[in-house]
């Protein structure tokens, strides 16, 4: 079975339709789970304090501002190669959720900044990287709200998508190409384990459920496009008729 | 409950609050989205079966 059967509107209706509710359930549930553990069952770390408590949702939110940029840009590259409407449609939903976890890496990762750096902001490369493809999320969400035309919307910031994904990719590795204020990765596979059990395990437990959180929101608003692009078709039709 | 008292407990009630006001408004935003694409649907799908 070819994964591009979903890229037919009506299919993809169909599985999203079945999936939604499992995941709003799953993550309602991590999320619950996940925050309680994170904020009454943790203890405070021997440096930072409670501000540690910040970090189960900063790293989740990060994670997902750049993954999302990664998604976004992935189908957007589908879109305009293959000319799959739902990719483009899948690209466009992602946008808002994109921005709204990069403005909470942004914020939480201020306010966790202040006491343990001193400051609220610093120019270091990543938190720059990412606040520039924070901007990228903006001028995306622009572009397609002030072209009237769906196709050539689409292909333009499918186009700034793509010019965009270089900040990404440096939100993700910047720590790697220089020496930042900002501490390289607490959670790698190559590097083996930085961080207690007591932390690590409501961590991932807030992961899970931010991406279950994130896939349920992006569904949704894929549907809400898939239904908005329906109408609008059946609307020229009866204007032509 | 001791992150409430201590000394950073004011940036942790801030950064879990902004969270919850960005999430609370993508939330809202999504689903109050989704209801009017229905709608605008469904007023499209009756005005083509006149």
């Amino acid at each position: 079975m070819s994964i591009w059967r979903y890229a037919n509107p009506l299919e993809f209706m169909r599985l999203s339709g079945r999936l939604l509710t499992p995941l709003w359930v799953a993550a309602c549930v991590l999320l619950a789970v996940g925050l309680g553990w994170a904020v009454f069952g943790t203890p405070d770390d021997y440096r930072q304090g409670s501000t540690v408590k910040i970090m189960f949702i900063h790293v989740p939110a990060a994670m997902l501002s750049i993954n999302t940029y990664a998604i976004m840009a992935i189908a957007s590259a589908v879109g305009i190669i293959r000319r799959h409407h739902v990719s483009f449609l899948v690209a466009k939903a992602a946008a808002p959720i994109g921005l709204a976890f990069t403005a909470i890496a942004l914020i939480t990762g201020a306010v966790w900044g202040q006491p343990m750096w001193g400051a609220w902001w610093v120019w270091d490369a990543r938190l720059t990287a990412v606040l520039i493809m924070f901007f990228f999320y903006l001028g995306y969400i622009a572009l397609w709200a002030t072209i009237d035309e769906p196709e050539k919307a689409a292909d333009l910031s499918g186009i700034l998508c793509l010019v965009g994904v270089i900040f990404a990719f440096l939100s993700r590795y910047a720590v790697m190409f220089w020496a930042t204020l900002h501490q390289g990765s607490s959670l790698s596979v190559a590097e083996g384990q930085r961080m207690d059990d007591a932390f690590r395990t409501p961590l991932y437990i807030m992961m899970v459920a931010f991406y279950l959180l994130f896939i349920a929101l992006l569904l949704v608003r894929a549907r809400t496009e898939i239904r908005l692009r329906r109408a609008r078709s059946l609307r020229l039709q009866a204007l032509a008729a | 409950m001791s992150f409430l008292a201590g000394k950073y407990a004011l940036y942790v009630i801030a950064a879990y609050g902004s969270t919850a006001l960005i999430l609370g408004w993508l939330l809202w935003a999504t689903l109050a989205a989704n209801a009017r694409a229905r709608r605008e649907l469904a007023e499209a799908e009756k005005e083509r079966g006149r």
